[in-house]
């Protein structure tokens, strides 16, 4: 899990092009959207796709519950473990 | 004590007769008390008499020697003779000082005047108020002297209760009325004085010949042009335009006096005035055509010198051709999107219509003061303020424009009005010679042009000496609105102008200041407050579309600004792998506190956090650059291929 969180991390940074921000910047918890590093809806869009092409796992686009997963590390995590888990 | 004594004695000197008359003649008080009356108040006068020599103290012991006299006089011979001879000394002692005065050539009234209004050394109309002081002088020794033969009769008359009643009723009636007759004699003659005359409305005689119109160098070198001389300037240059069939005349001139006294002539010749600041060959080969000519200042190769017109005699006829102010045309030049001269046209009466806001706003502070200005008379604002309204006003102006920070610095020693611009405000703010501040005596700092941050302002306020007043307005509109940031960040509109919010943001305006009369769009966002004042956002022209979302590079910047940490900043827009917006920011002191001691990553959030309040993710700029000065050129304008490459 934590392995999961590391690499979500890493990618966050390369797929949205954030210079200045390391992994050890983002904590597990802290909200990605509305305050800190203020991610735009530009920015879910990508991190969609680059989640997706890694991970296999898709977004769906009428998904109301989007936001939910994408408000953290730590939430995005859960939901990529639960997603691979679901499919095995 | 002392001071008892004293108001004592002035109630004493003021109510004298009166006193006398109801001890001697109501009370019947025996002569013996009163004249020891008189003496023991001598006593006490002598004892807190200022024990000065020459003249003051000579002044200040003469009432006591007077009631010494007074005394001896009724005690010794029963005669209150001397007691009545007080009036006629005041007025005789009176008499002399007015009329010395006057024969020293300051009169007293002047001089009074001078201790009233300090300001007064700087009057355009000095002279004439020192004339009518003069006048005024002699009335007053006229009443001394009817004041004093009135006085006679009543003793000669020997009746005690009409000389009472002379001398301390009906003189001091007469006095009052001869103050209060004066007071509104002064105010008629001022308001003439200082009456405001257009251009348009101008005649020969319309100010005294004595009036100061323009100084040379610095006030106290007195190197005076009056408007004698204006009058028979512009005859010089009217005689040598009248003889001219070309109808349209670029004028070009840097020294004020040239340029004022030219214009006048043209606009009485009914020419049509293009007024341009550039004269680059280049420049004024698109202005010229088959009927265009030119008269300058400086040698361009083409029309005519105006100081060489000025050299010649004066000619007989002085009289001023009627001027039609909606029929006079005058061109402005803007370098225009595409770097052509643009030309804006505007009507003479256009640019005088102002003239009532302006003076109901600044209208006694302007006409305390003498007026400089480091803006050329061939832009709108250099030209309204400093060309063209100084004479309507009578403000005499520096003929010199000050071109350099450090020229201030010859501006000391009176009042001030200083037209500037934002660029010029900064660079004194830079010059180190004006570190100490420039030394401006009671400073009236205009600005127009260009935005000033208040924190510039107020760095400017420490170099000049007063917070700048902001015109907002341009070639286009004339003057649109005014600020001072000390007091509101709000633009407060001149009245008649009426302005709403487009659809795209932008200020649309309807003045009448512009010649077409339908509605004027600007290209500057604006937000319209409740109370009809208005905050100024940013140029739309610096509009950049982000994921189809307008975008205005200026309000980003302003509200970068409006965090309070940045001296400058300048927002663009990349698109490398997506479209955004980046930052370059110049920290001030609070900024390097606050984010020095943060990692770039902390820095990034507390900003994108902080203008969040305002724009939507998308808007906020994802990179920043911290740098000591933004890259940009020596007019000010920023290199954009600079700013780049910073980002790269």
């Amino acid at each position: 899990m934590d392995t999961l969180k590391q690499e979500l991390k890493q990618l966050i940074i390369s797929s949205l092009d954030l210079e200045d921000v390391k992994v050890e910047d983002i904590a597990d918890d802290e909200a990605l959207f509305g305050e800190g590093l203020e991610l735009d809806s530009i920015d879910a869009l990508e991190l969609g796709i680059a989640i997706k092409k890694k991970y296999g796992v898709a977004f769906s686009a009428e998904n109301d519950d989007n936001k939910k997963y994408f408000k953290s590390v730590d939430t995005l995590a859960q939901y990529i473990t639960e997603k691979r888990n679901e499919s095995k | 004590m002392r001071r008892v004594v004293k108001t004592l004695a002035f109630l004493v000197a003021c109510l004298y007769p009166v006193i006398v008359f109801l001890c001697l003649v109501v009370y019947h008080v025996p002569t013996k008390i009163f004249s020891l009356c008189l003496f023991a108040f001598a006593g006490a006068m002598f004892l807190v008499s200022d024990s000065h020599s020459g003249m003051n103290g000579l002044r200040s012991l003469f009432f006591p020697l007077f009631l010494l006299a007074a005394g001896l006089c009724l005690l010794l011979l029963h005669s209150a003779l001397v007691l009545q001879l007080y009036p006629l000394l005041v007025s005789t002692m009176l008499f002399f000082v007015f009329s010395c005065s006057l024969m020293g050539g300051s009169s007293i009234v002047w001089r009074f005047a001078m201790l009233g209004d300090r300001h007064l050394p700087f009057h355009a109309n000095q002279a004439a108020v020192k004339r009518y002081c003069g006048q005024v002088t002699k009335v007053w020794i006229g009443f001394f002297v009817l004041n004093f033969t009135l006085s006679l009769v009543t003793i000669i008359a020997d009746d005690a209760s009409w000389w009472a009643l002379y001398n301390g009723v009906l003189s001091y009636i007469l006095m009052g009325i001869l103050f209060g007759g004066e007071w509104m004699v002064r105010k008629m003659v001022n308001a003439r004085l200082e009456k405001t005359v257009l251009l348009s409305e101008t005649q020969r005689d319309s100010r005294p010949d004595d009036m100061i119109v323009c100084y040379s160098g610095r006030w106290s070198d007195h190197k005076f042009l009056y408007w004698k001389d204006y009058v028979e300037d512009v005859a010089k240059v009217k005689a040598f335009v009248e003889k001219s069939a070309k109808s349209r005349w670029i004028l070009h001139s840097d020294d004020f006096w040239y340029f004022t006294v030219a214009f006048a002539a043209l606009c009485q010749c009914h020419k049509t005035i293009c007024l341009t600041a550039n004269i680059a060959p280049g420049y004024l080969d698109e202005l010229f055509d088959q009927d265009t000519t030119m008269l300058s200042d400086v040698e361009t190769g083409r029309g005519t010198l105006i100081g060489k017109l000025l050299e010649g005699p004066v000619p007989a006829d002085l009289s001023w051709n009627a001027i039609d102010a909606r029929n006079t045309v005058l061109y402005l030049y803007t370098s225009g999107s595409t770097g052509k001269p643009k030309a804006v046209r505007h009507t003479l009466y256009e640019m005088e219509l102002d003239y009532n806001f302006v003076m109901s706003m600044w209208g006694t502070e302007l006409h305390k003061r003498i007026l400089v200005s480091s803006v050329n008379p061939h832009h709108i604002f250099g030209f309204l303020f400093a060309a063209l309204r100084p004479v309507t006003i009578c403000v005499p102006f520096r003929r010199e424009r000050i071109a350099q920070p450090d020229e201030l610095k010859s501006q000391t020693g009176s009042p001030v009005t200083f037209i500037s611009t934002p660029a010029f405000l900064k660079r004194c703010v830079e010059d180190p010679d004006l570190a100490g501040g420039a030394g401006l005596k009671d400073p009236l700092v205009i600005v127009s042009g260009g935005a000033l941050q208040p924190m510039e302002a107020e760095a400017a306020e420490k170099v000049v000496g007063s917070w700048p007043i902001e015109l907002y307005g341009s070639t286009e509109t004339s003057g649109i609105a005014w600020r001072q940031t000390n007091k509101s960040l709000e633009w407060s509109p001149f009245f008649d102008v009426d302005f709403r919010k487009g659809e795209d943001g932008c200020l649309i305006l309807n003045s009448p200041f512009i010649e077409d009369k339908r509605d004027f769009v600007t290209s500057d966002l604006v937000e319209i407050r409740p109370d009809g004042r208005f905050l100024l956002l940013g140029r739309k022209d610096s509009v950049v579309k982000i994921e189809e979302k307008r975008i205005s590079l200026a309000e980003v910047e302003g509200r970068i600004m409006e965090l309070g940490i940045a001296k400058d900043c300048t927002v663009v827009a990349l698109s490398d792998r997506r479209q955004y917006l980046a930052a370059v920011v110049v920290l001030n002191e609070k900024g390097h506190a606050l984010l020095d001691l943060m990692g770039p990553a902390e820095r990034l959030k507390y900003l994108r956090t902080a203008l969040a309040r305002w724009f939507e993710p998308v808007v906020i700029p994802r990179k920043w650059r911290f740098v000591a000065q933004i890259p940009q050129d020596s007019m000010g304008k920023k290199k954009r291929v600079e700013i780049l490459e910073l980002f790269t």
